[in-house]
């Protein structure tokens, strides 16, 4: 092989390597590995920032979100809520409604509804509702700032996953039995 | 003979003192110009319920209450001020603290423009107002507008003066926010 043609290889990688944004490669290899047992898919990563893959650029860029994330029943148990409403409605007053699967993740494709920043949202299940009491301002994924387990690594920027129930009220739920994967978010006990 | 060297003697002596003198005064510095502004005060910024309506439109976790933002916006339900209270994100009040950040970061934001409005200049001219009302490209979308009450309390605390306070009750309504 000349020099001249594995310049001719390497230049192409080059250029592809240096276009890459840093700063998205990072936050998608914070993500980690795939919990064992549970595939790509609907069910996969509860409870992390679904639009740093599912976003124009990141690795899931052929399946974007708009806006994603995950509802848990409460912080000691923290087993997906089923079929609860992720109710938005953004800066022009346009609403759209998700609705969680059992491991609680939800998600919108741009298909479905591309708010216009900042949106606000409630999360309600039969008679239980919370509210955010600030508005998203940019964030797609709830991960995004919702966060934290226990013990935060910056205890005065983040904040817990989103939980809608506080503690052991009545209707908090147990995670569904007829779920394909275990609906305990992954690396709980 | 003697006289008319005195005298020259005396006369370069005085020269040399006088030549010194000049030498050791600074240069002329004019008339120092102090102006005090009465517009966008930090009294007002607290007490009228300003720093409310920036903490809710604009200091959410994903958007400017987050250190990586110059224009950085800390609030009880937002990013904290590092404090040992014990004072996390959604717990206790904003403090005082945090307040006088809030003021800070608005008026470091453009320094030199800021002060232009501050001597009278209209505030649209300002980044803090043109990006929420999206005169200017603003990821976090349209955060007041044109008309509204966040709009009519952030441009009266930033023309505010002695005839002309700031809309408390516009402050008050737009701290309101999210809405039920």
């Amino acid at each position: 092989m000349t020099s001249r043609s594995l310049i001719a290889l390497v230049l192409p990688f080059a250029s592809f390597l240096s276009c890459a944004d840093p700063v998205l490669s990072d936050a998608v290899e914070a993500q980690g590995n795939e919990t064992s047992g549970v595939d790509k898919g609907e069910f996969h990563r509860a409870g992390q920032p679904c639009v740093t893959c599912h976003q124009e650029g990141g690795p899931a860029s052929d399946s974007p979100f708009t806006v994603a994330g995950t509802v848990f029943a409460q912080p000691k148990r923290q087993v997906g809520v089923e079929s609860a409403e992720v109710r938005m409605t953004d800066a022009d007053g346009t609403k759209h409604t998700a609705k969680t699967n059992c491991v609680g993740n939800f998600f919108v494709k741009p298909d479905e509804w591309q708010p216009r920043f900042p949106i606000l949202v409630e999360v309600a299940k039969n008679n239980v509702r919370r509210s955010m009491r600030s508005a998203i301002g940019r964030e797609g994924s709830c991960a995004g700032c919702h966060s934290t387990d226990l013990e935060p690594t910056d205890p005065f920027a983040q904040v817990g996953h989103i939980y809608l129930f506080a503690t052991d009220e009545p209707g908090s739920p147990e995670g569904a039995a007829d779920c394909k994967v275990d609906p305990k978010r992954p690396g709980t006990p | 003979m003697m006289l008319r060297r005195a005298m020259s003697l005396a006369f370069i002596t005085g020269l040399a003192l006088v030549s010194s003198l000049i030498a050791c005064e600074g240069p002329d510095k004019g008339e120092l110009e102090r102006k005090v502004s009465t517009r966008a005060s930090p009294g007002s910024f607290r007490t009228a319920g300003v720093t409310t309506v920036v903490e809710r439109r604009c200091g959410s976790l994903d958007c400017h209450g987050t250190i990586g933002r110059n224009l950085r916006i800390y609030s009880a339900n937002g990013l904290r001020l590092p404090n040992e209270a014990g004072l996390r994100p959604g717990a206790g009040e904003t403090t005082l603290d945090e307040i006088t950040a809030n003021y800070q970061s608005i008026l470091t934001l453009e320094p030199e423009q800021t002060n232009k409005v501050l001597d009278g200049a209209d505030p649209n001219t300002l980044l803090f107002m043109k990006k929420p009302l999206e005169l200017e490209k603003h990821k976090g979308g349209p955060a007041i507008r044109k008309g509204d009450d966040a709009e009519r309390c952030l441009i009266s605390w930033l023309k505010e003066d002695l005839v002309n306070p700031v809309d408390k009750d516009a402050c008050a309504r737009a701290a309101v926010f999210p809405k039920e």
